[in-house]
């Protein structure tokens, strides 16, 4: 019994960093404002076959790479019945260039077609535990997450990449399958946090 | 007779600040390596410490950490703890930016370039519990490894992450 209650307690302790959305996890939903001003929830994107989530940010090389991707996956996927949907994880005081008002700067400037969402406050990435820029996470209908890792395997350069990770993963679900592999990893810049 | 020594005398002195030039141009020369596994067999002398850290011209970050690994490599040189910076610039970023990154810093610390882009195959195998962020830090002697993708704020909190495997 003491034993038992140790373990909790120790298990209480540990849950807040270490406890992470993995593969077969229902995400929790969240109210984010995005770049057109209004508030976005993963409910409001009604009838969504599935969610296709990144964390970026503006300042990061490696997600600038990915941005036109990223847009190209949105005029895909959209059409098809999927949400797209990018968050900025990073916090602007410590990182200027990744303030809400550079983002709605960078979504006109880019002409972004997806939603481009601000983790205000920075309660989002670390459930989901996003741990850079790029971050790709693969939700189905329900929330369940499929997929968690990199888009491609090219940052540098989308036409040599020859493993589409992500559109792979989209494939399985569609498919009825689980995505193979349903976790990879990518280089990527940090989360900025105080 | 006195011209002909001067003369060799100057030549001397040519050939010895060149052989220095060459010196101080290979310390700061920057190794291509294209795969993990041939970074790796460069970090394999046994009962050798390598400080390694994974940066990239591009992360500010790392950038802002760099200058302790320059004073560790510094404080180590001639013992057998070696400082390696493992930059993630693209290669066709060597030219243009990772070596006149170098220009004006005569760093003790051996530099490569790891242009492998097949990041989910090596990552894990750097350390299980790396996701890919950069900086970060892994001290390797051995079988043995120390991991961190904190960053360092000055040269005393690097100097004690990395003693538990120092050589001495």
């Amino acid at each position: 019994m003491f034993q038992s209650i140790l373990i909790s307690l120790f298990l209480l302790t540990i849950s807040p960093s270490t406890v992470v959305y993995q593969p077969g996890d229902t995400a929790d939903d969240f109210s984010l404002k995005g770049t057109d001003g209004k508030m976005h929830s993963l409910a409001s994107y009604k009838n969504a076959k599935g969610h296709i989530i990144i964390f970026t940010c503006n300042h990061c090389p490696f997600a600038v790479m990915y941005e036109d991707r990223i847009n190209d996956l949105a005029k895909k996927y959209m059409s098809q019945g999927y949400a797209v949907i990018a968050i900025n994880p990073n916090d602007p005081s410590v990182k200027p260039d990744d303030s809400y008002e550079n983002m709605v700067i960078r979504a006109k400037d880019k002409g972004f077609k997806f939603d481009y969402l601000f983790d205000d406050g920075q309660k989002i990435y670390p459930k989901f535990g996003a741990t850079k820029t790029p971050h790709a996470f693969l939700l189905d209908a329900k929330r369940v997450v499929k997929y968690i890792g990199a888009i491609d395997n090219n940052a540098e350069d989308a036409s040599l990449a020859t493993i589409k990770y992500l559109e792979n993963a989209i494939a399985a679900l569609e498919a009825g399958k689980t995505p193979e592999p349903a976790v990879t990893k990518a280089i990527g810049c940090s989360i900025k946090k105080k | 007779m006195e011209s002909i020594c001067y003369i060799k005398m100057k030549i001397f002195v040519i050939i010895l600040l060149s052989l220095l030039h060459i010196i101080a141009t290979k310390a700061q020369s920057v190794s291509v390596v294209d795969k993990y596994d041939d970074l790796l067999t460069k970090l394999n002398s046994p009962d050798t410490t390598y400080i390694v850290n994974y940066w990239a011209t591009w992360c500010g970050p790392c950038v802002k950490e760099l200058p302790y690994f320059y004073a560790l490599a510094e404080n180590f040189k001639g013992s057998k703890n070696k400082v390696v910076l493992v930059s993630l610039d693209f290669k066709s970023q060597l030219e243009k930016k990772v070596i006149p990154f170098f220009e004006n810093i005569p760093t003790k610390a051996s530099v490569f370039l790891l242009a492998d882009k097949d990041y989910d195959s090596y990552i894990g195998r750097v350390h299980p519990d790396w996701e890919g962020a950069i900086p970060i830090t892994v001290v390797i002697k051995n079988d043995k490894k120390l991991f961190t993708d904190q960053e360092f704020e000055n040269v005393a909190q690097l100097s004690q992450f990395v003693k538990p495997l120092l050589t001495f």
